[in-house]
């Protein structure tokens, strides 16, 4: 069967039956005393997905579901406990030193809160023409008209009045600006954007969005855009995955997913949002109780507890991740 | 009403002439950005303003008493029994290393010290079960309870001395969105069992368009515009209101293109001169910037602060 994403022999991004498993540190204490067995965070298990090159692909999940550490894997960051992601044909994980450091030039992260991405001492020009500086051969004097006319491109003109600005001195939004910047300025193909928005400002967050679609069509890059927001996920991306506890449970076009959502968990999701609009209130189907821990997920399918349509086998076997009309994949007995 | 923060040289505005009512059974939503002063407001009428900030002129009246002119142990003794409030993130509201009753027990025991244990618990039992946790739980501490149920356990408490007025700042920000839909269903359903009135702050349009009656929207300090809640999102007057619904994505509709705002919330301690959103606002002229517009009535319980309505209603008289 086709994994969801792509079906091309060679997608851009592959991500094939990923597991990563966090051990819990236990104190010393425990350790000696310990009758119970070491406990592991099952974060990811068993996720598969292409992205293809120019997709705008999000993940969606609430906390706890794994989407922030499968990111991270995709772009290198965590080993996986098992699994595979091929990056434009080459494992990653098996890559060597010299490799690694060539990939770093391809992939690129952007994360929630700018404020803590950016060293406080550090001028904006120096932050943003940081990576150059370790792994590009750019010489000083040309780097510098490359830094001044990214800032430009992310909206920060005119680019020398913010050079030698520290972050404290720019808002929210200018900030997630130089992050962008930051994160361009070496020319990635890929980019891992972890809630981009959350933290910035309801009147800025368009702002943010467009600037990051307008980069993604300029500069033809690939986005894996991570995000609780299902709303900012609509806008922004051409492909959506639905992560709960580790897993994919439903996969499909932006469009196909919201005309017509099949996991109980997609629904129950879609029905939670609040529609900034009093004409549409109603009185919502909502799945009691929360996400379970993921140190024990449930057995069977990882939702059936709190499912509105359980049923015998949900809590005993483990639901494939199936086409369910092309190119829109569900994992739910309902469907198999 | 306003407040202002005197921190050293800088004094920061953070609430302004801002005049607003609350009927009783009402639930008015009050929305804004970070900076806008929503909090303060909040915290205002709970009598939590501490130096280095001040109310600084104004009145705020509740069930025909100025809330101001009250002594702190009056005051203290409104607090919790006649207006309650619910913060963001409950974890930092309960204490760790207390039980969840012994939280209740102590709320308690601060209005009534003449309450016994075993009363206290009872009546902790009743409010807590109303909200979908188990009496047994009592006994458990907050790290053994969830995000959302540490945020039903604010709400209990608030609720535990019968309150008319509940402040609730930000009461879901910090939960997942579905944990959010059920408290904010828990909160509509218990505000017609206690007869509550309810302030809801929050930055979500959402939010306010499920569950308020009135809005009240707030910038940099100053009241935008407030209306119910059908013709704010139906017919926003205030060019904020207005860019703010452009600029926010909706689930329920279908590629809508973002008319994105430019700019960003002005500094308190720097506001721009006149009307505080003009440096954005794509209707401004030139009196935006040198005066300040004051609340023009423009319907049924409506009114916003803005020069072009003042302008057309001059054009038409």
């Amino acid at each position: 069967m086709l994994p969801p994403g792509g079906r091309k022999s060679s997608p851009f991004l592959e991500v094939n039956s990923l597991r990563k498993f966090f051990p819990v540190q236990r104190s010393l204490i425990a350790q000696v005393f310990a009758r119970t067995a070491a406990e592991t965070v099952h974060a990811v298990d068993g996720v598969t997905f292409n992205v293809e090159r120019g997709d705008v692909f999000g993940l969606v999940g609430e906390s706890g579901s794994g989407k922030t550490t499968t990111g991270r894997v995709t772009a290198g960051l965590i080993t996986p406990t098992e699994g595979h992601v091929t990056f434009d044909r080459v494992e990653i994980f098996s890559m060597g030193k010299s490799e690694l450091r060539k990939l770093r030039k391809r992939i690129q992260l952007v994360y929630q809160d700018p404020l803590s991405s950016l060293n406080p001492k550090m001028t904006i020009g120096d932050a943003v023409s940081e990576p150059l500086r370790y792994l590009s051969d750019e010489p000083a004097l040309k780097r510098r008209d490359h830094v001044l006319e990214l800032l430009e491109r992310v909206g920060l003109s005119p680019a020398d009045s913010f050079y030698f600005r520290y972050p404290h001195q720019l808002s929210g939004g200018q900030r997630q600006r130089v992050v962008i910047a930051r994160a361009l300025s070496i020319g990635p193909e890929y980019l891992v954007a972890d809630e981009p928005v959350a933290m910035v400002d309801v009147s800025v967050r368009a702002q943010i969005m467009d600037l990051l679609l307008t980069m993604q069509r300029e500069l033809n890059l690939t986005i894996l855009l991570i995000t609780h927001d299902l709303a900012v996920a609509k806008y922004m991306c051409n492909k959506i995955a639905v992560m709960y506890l580790g897993k994919i449970m439903e996969y499909a076009r932006t469009e196909d997913l919201f005309r017509n959502p099949l996991h109980p968990y997609t629904q129950a999701l879609l029905a939670a949002v609040p529609i900034p609009d009093p004409k549409k209130r109603s009185v919502k189907k909502i799945p009691a109780g929360e996400i379970p821990s993921a140190l024990n997920p449930p057995t069977g399918c990882v939702f059936h507890p709190r499912c509105p349509r359980v049923f015998g086998k949900c809590s005993v076997e483990v639901p494939s991740l199936l086409e369910y009309e092309p190119g829109h994949y569900v994992a739910c007995h309902l469907y198999s | 009403m306003s407040v202002e923060y005197r921190t050293g040289i800088t004094h920061a505005r953070a609430v302004q002439d801002v005049s607003l009512n609350l009927k009783p059974g009402e639930t008015l939503g009050v929305v804004g950005e970070s900076g806008s002063g929503k909090s303060t407001l909040g915290l205002a009428v709970m009598g939590l303003i501490r130096p280095p900030g001040y109310v600084t002129q104004g009145k705020i009246v509740f069930d025909e008493t100025n809330l101001l002119t009250l002594a702190p142990e009056q005051l203290r003794e409104l607090r919790g029994r006649k207006i309650a409030m619910i913060f963001q993130d409950p974890m930092t509201s309960l204490n760790p290393v207390k039980k969840i009753g012994d939280h209740f027990v102590e709320y308690i025991h601060a209005h009534d010290s003449h309450v016994s244990e075993q009363t206290a618990k009872t009546k902790a039992k009743t409010v807590l079960e109303d909200l979908g946790i188990p009496g047994s739980r009592l006994d458990d501490y907050p790290h053994q309870f969830s995000g959302g149920m540490r945020q039903r356990v604010m709400i209990g408490l608030a609720l535990t001395l019968n309150p008319s007025l509940i402040i609730a700042d930000e009461p879901t920000t910090a939960l997942d969105v579905i944990v959010e839909a059920q408290i904010l269903q828990q909160l509509a359903n218990l505000k017609s069992k206690y007869s509550l009135s309810l302030i809801l702050i929050t930055h979500n349009m959402g939010v306010v368009a499920e569950m308020a009656d009135r809005v009240a929207v707030m910038y940099a300090g100053r009241l935008a515009e407030v209306a119910p809640a059908t013709s704010i999102f139906a017919t926003p007057k205030h060019p904020y209101t207005e860019a703010l619904l452009e600029s926010i994505p909706n689930i329920l509709a279908s590629d809508k293109v973002l008319k994105t705002i430019p700019g960003s919330p002005p500094d308190l301690t720097d506001p721009p001169s006149g009307c505080p959103f003009h440096p954005r606002c794509r209707y401004a002229f030139e009196r935006c910037g040198k005066e300040i517009p004051m609340p023009v009535i423009t319907g049924y319980e409506s009114e916003a602060a803005c020069f072009r309505l003042e302008e057309e209603r001059a054009r038409h008289s």
